[in-house]
């Protein structure tokens, strides 16, 4: 199992500790160390990293600010200074808490965690369910399952949208669901599917992917909002 | 600063240690400045969030007499209640803080003279 991860903490000495100690773990690719949250929040793609380190101190905008701002939250090791931002570490579902300053013993504790949290979340889906086939157009085609953004329930088939195509099959919008990670993708109305992490706009009752407007049903409103930890 | 200890603590070798001493003595150099700047002017706002960060730093490193008055000064400069306090605080920090840049300094030439 290979994870990525980026660090965000204006502390430059704190992030020198953390590429020194990270850098001897094999598993973890530090993919990019911001002093700048701003910085942070333009130039991560969210849909690439696996976790983050965020300090929960940074001038012009909190730790927490930075998480509500975004549309998909990733897992995060929350870090600070102080020890009052527990609650907050709990209250995001953080993988772990860190106070500076930390040990290479207690980084390497946290490690654990993370691995655990991935051995089981990540790695059953990515082992077993990367691609799924469907049968377009008299064939059965292979779609790798992370490709797919919309699924979309016609009046005689269903349409999937993968990478910029569309593919038609018989399938019914159900049985497609049932072939998809559930933690990964959500039916948001009567006729449509989506992968959460394909999102990339939520305006109250309609959501954007790829710039395709999709209507979220009042049904699933609420369910979408606690998924994309919307408040 | 224990150099074994810390060395130990961070399951680092000397070269990341003088690496790591080198920049926090740039660092504690560069924020004293602008601490002594804006207290100067009384912007306490660049004054608490430059003592959070450099508590960080000095953490690291376990100084406690520099930390517990960065802590105060930090909460002092939050409130911006007190500019006495504040600027007392101010003059506390640059004088620990010459003394810290000091003994890092001489930890530095130690490690570098053992290597």
């Amino acid at each position: 199992m290979q994870l990525k991860c980026a660090i965000i903490d204006d502390d430059s000495l704190f992030t020198q500790v953390l590429e020194h100690y990270l850098s001897s773990v094999d598993m973890i690719h530090l993919d990019g160390i911001y002093h700048d949250p701003t910085e942070a929040l333009n130039k991560i793609n969210f849909k690439e990293i696996d976790f983050l380190f965020l300090d929960m101190e940074m001038p012009g905008m909190s730790g927490i600010s930075f998480l509500t701002s975004l549309t998909v939250v990733p897992p995060v090791v929350v870090v600070s200074g102080k020890k009052t931002y527990g609650v907050d570490a709990f209250e995001y579902n953080a993988l772990d808490y860190l106070h500076k300053p930390i040990s290479n013993e207690r980084f390497l504790k946290s490690v654990n965690k993370i691995k655990t949290f991935f051995e089981k979340t990540k790695a059953p889906e990515t082992s077993i369910q990367q691609n799924i086939f469907i049968k377009h157009e008299g064939v059965h085609i292979r779609l790798a399952v992370n490709d797919i953004n919309i699924i979309r329930a016609n009046d005689n088939d269903v349409t999937l949208v993968a990478n910029g195509k569309s593919y038609k099959t018989h399938l019914r919008l159900k049985d497609i669901y049932e072939m998809l990670p559930q933690s990964e993708f959500m039916q948001v109305h009567r006729s449509f599917i989506v992968q959460l992490s394909k999102i990339d706009k939520v305006d109250g009752e309609v959501i954007e992917i790829n710039n395709r407007t999709i209507p979220v049903s009042r049904t699933y409103l609420n369910e979408l909002y606690e998924r994309l930890r919307i408040k | 600063m224990n150099i074994k200890e810390l060395k130990s603590y961070l399951n680092c070798d000397d070269a990341f240690l003088i690496s790591l001493m080198q920049k926090f003595i740039d660092e504690v150099a560069e924020i004293t400045t602008i601490i002594k700047t804006a207290a100067s002017n009384e912007d306490w706002k660049t004054v608490k969030t430059q003592a959070h960060k450099m508590l960080s730093s000095v953490r690291i490193f376990e100084m406690q007499e520099i930390i517990a008055v960065l802590e105060k000064l930090e909460i002092d400069a939050d409130a911006a209640k007190n500019p006495d306090a504040i600027k007392k605080g101010v003059e506390q920090l640059l004088s620990l803080a010459a003394q810290t840049i000091y003994d890092i300094t001489n930890s530095l030439g130690e490690i570098k003279a053992v290597k």
